[in-house]
């Protein structure tokens, strides 16, 4: 989720932006130096598409919906240093144009859905053997992960009681994580039917 | 002012086919051609060859220096592409920082950019959009800016991919005028034959990768055997004129 | 098509959508600054002191600025969902006391609505050219004047998929749902990935070679 502003004290807010923004500049420093110039619109290009990924949710029929962040299929597609960066700006947009998430929570945000879903997820994925089950329990590791850290955050900033918030939280972001790792897993099969070279270009 | 010469110019896609066949080609200095053909003919590829944009067996002149790696970026600075999606050219914050892009490699500096920019803008009746975003213009006003940009880089060659395409009859006079008028070596690529007849002194027919003819747009246009062998029509205002030559 | 929407009311003209970019962004980030950080110093002993004299502070802005108030509001009021959930459960909790729900509850508010005056004044290219003279890398200013230029496009987009998808799925639920969605995804993302080669091509044709200053 994207917290708004107002929820997290100053420590964790003061905290989270010291993690991220630390995150931020080493992943910027990678990829500045090692990106190619045809890979400068590319990044701009997917960062409109996971911008409106985020912004819309995702439905699922029923009634309910998902919102998904695009970060583990960011990270497989770039890298997660590229993905993260790309995170970081459309963390930012969203906040600023459409006000989904604050801008003093940016912090907590990026490291909860950036940090988490680029590297955490990316790590299950090439841990995990399998391409299957590797982009399933990534989505739902990395958002158990996210969840647990969102925990965190609200209650050391005393909005939530810690065991009520966990175990919501770990509910919801488990399933939205397997719908994500789902749907990531779907995108990809539909990229290697469609446009195979693609993901042969960008390894 | 670029003269152009293609010699055995092949350009093949990753499953084999061949985009273009042994295409041997010269066009003049100052000459205004138009290259016809079907969907899948070729066009694009052979526009995208003389840009330099994908890599082809064959030797491409631009001015007596053959494209290479080396030569690209000096050949490019008297080149301009005018694409047929506006979106593709346009992605800069501002209409004037969209037609500015570039200018700079010309060696311009910042103000002579902008005004350049501005003249080019006025010349297309864009004046004024400068702070403009392309996204909120419509369709024929983005083709104005793409068009605005290639006139501000006042290049001896300039490329057009259907310039014509979804414009409205007054912006494709527009276009016309703009076209009648413009200095250099001039390609259009498109299936706008009428516009052929208006505005190009000679017209290349192009099929399957291969230059099946290369001439007088009207006598090429009229033959309407060839015309339909190449899943073409003899253009309107021909037809009604069966006795003229 | 138009999507103004964004940038709304950004062209207006006012005392405030007069001021320099740098102003407004400072003045933005200061307020919040203050609003999340920093309440107690408005406070002078009363704990909702402070958070009506902000709130008042605001009100006065958003009349100046001649932004239509029913937008801000309203923009600003979906927020309260969510800040009335938190406040009910530490209420039921016995975690808050009356003034801090009525704290957290504007608080949330106030912030979105801070963030609404800065971009309802101040155009996002604006923004941007402003964090650019700040020092922010040229690479992350490129990213984000992308994304925000080829954003319309994808919109525009996804609303001629839907309702390509509405025509021959409309009743499909679940599994078969998902598919479908990420199919258009799927699709979306070639587009982008193609547009992106496009655009670098004709960055190319006009001298680009990688160098972003």
């Amino acid at each position: 989720m994207h917290i708004p502003d107002g929820f997290l004290s100053t420590p964790v807010t003061l905290g989270t932006i010291g993690v991220s923004v630390t995150a931020l500049t080493y992943s910027f420093k990678k990829v500045n130096q090692t990106i190619k110039p045809e890979q400068i619109p590319l990044m701009g290009l997917l960062a409109s598409f996971v911008f409106m990924i985020q912004l819309f949710s995702f439905p699922i029929g029923v009634g309910t919906s998902v919102h998904l962040t695009g970060a583990l299929l960011l990270s497989i597609l770039l890298g997660p240093r590229a993905g993260f960066i790309i995170m970081a700006v459309s963390l930012l947009a969203l906040s600023l144009l459409f006000q989904h998430g604050g801008i003093f929570s940016l912090g907590a945000n990026l490291l909860n859905m950036g940090l988490v879903g680029c590297f955490v997820g990316y790590g299950f994925y090439r841990l995990i053997p399998g391409e299957r089950w590797s982009l399933i329990i990534a989505g739902v590791g990395s958002g158990i992960i996210s969840a647990i850290l969102c925990a965190l955050e609200l209650a050391a900033s005393n909005m939530l009681e810690m065991s009520v918030a966990l175990k919501t939280m770990m509910l919801i972001y488990g399933v939205t994580g397997l719908i994500e790792g789902t749907i990531t897993l779907l995108i990809l099969d539909f990229l290697r039917k469609i446009k195979p070279e693609l993901l042969d270009q960008l390894s | 002012m670029s003269k152009i010469q293609i010699s055995n110019l092949t350009y093949k896609y990753s499953d084999g086919v061949a985009a273009l066949d042994e295409v041997n080609l010269t066009l003049d200095h100052g000459s205004k051609t138009a290259l016809v053909g079907p969907n899948g003919a070729g066009k694009t590829s052979l526009l995208m060859s003389i840009s330099g944009l994908i890599q082809t067996q064959g030797d491409i002149k631009i001015d007596g220096v053959s494209i290479s790696k080396e030569s690209l970026s000096d050949l490019r600075k008297d080149m301009s592409f005018v694409f047929q999606n506006p979106d593709e050219m346009l992605f800069m914050p501002t209409v004037l920082e969209d037609v500015c892009f570039g200018l700079d490699t010309l060696g311009l500096s910042e103000a002579q950019a902008k005004t350049r920019a501005r003249e080019a803008l006025e010349q297309v009746s864009l004046g004024g959009f400068d702070e403009r975003s392309a996204h909120h213009l419509s369709y024929g006003e983005r083709r104005g800016v793409c068009l605005a940009t290639s006139i501000a880089r006042r290049s001896a060659l300039t490329i057009f991919d259907e310039p014509t395409r979804e414009l409205d009859p007054f912006g494709r006079r527009n276009f016309i005028n703009l076209f009648l008028q413009m200095a250099g070596t001039l390609i259009l690529a498109t299936h706008d034959l009428e516009l052929v007849l208006e505005t190009c002194e000679q017209m290349i027919l192009i099929d399957g990768g291969s230059v099946i003819q290369q001439g007088d747009p009207k006598t090429i246009l009229m033959d309407q055997e060839l015309m339909e062998q190449h899943r073409l029509e003899v253009p309107h205002s021909l037809t009604r004129h069966p006795h003229s030559h | 098509m138009n999507h103004a929407f964004i940038d709304r009311y950004a062209r207006l003209k006012s005392p405030i959508h007069n001021l320099k970019s740098s102003q407004k962004l400072l003045s933005a980030f200061s307020m919040l600054a203050l609003l999340l950080l920093g309440l107690p110093l408005l406070n002078f002993g009363n704990a909702l002191f402070g958070i009506l004299l902000y709130g008042f502070w605001l009100l006065m802005i958003a009349i100046i600025s001649r932004i239509p108030l029913t937008f801000l509001f309203s923009r600003s009021a979906l927020v309260l969902p969510f800040s009335a959930l938190i406040v009910i459960v530490n209420f039921y909790s016995g975690n808050f006391e009356f003034d801090q729900m009525i704290v957290t509850l504007f608080k949330s508010f106030f912030s979105v609505f801070t963030l609404l005056l800065l971009t309802s004044t101040t155009a996002f290219n604006d923004i941007l050219k402003q964090l650019s003279q700040w020092g922010m890398p040229r690479l992350l200013i490129t990213i984000l004047a992308f994304m925000y230029r080829y954003f319309f496009l994808l919109l525009d987009e996804i609303e001629a998929l839907e309702r390509a998808v509405q025509m021959r799925h409309s009743s499909v639920t679940g599994w078969k749902r998902i598919k479908v969605y990420s199919n258009i995804i799927g699709v979306l993302l070639i587009h982008s990935f193609e547009r992106a080669e496009n655009v670098y091509q004709a960055m190319q044709m006009r001298g680009f070679s990688g160098d972003l200053s």
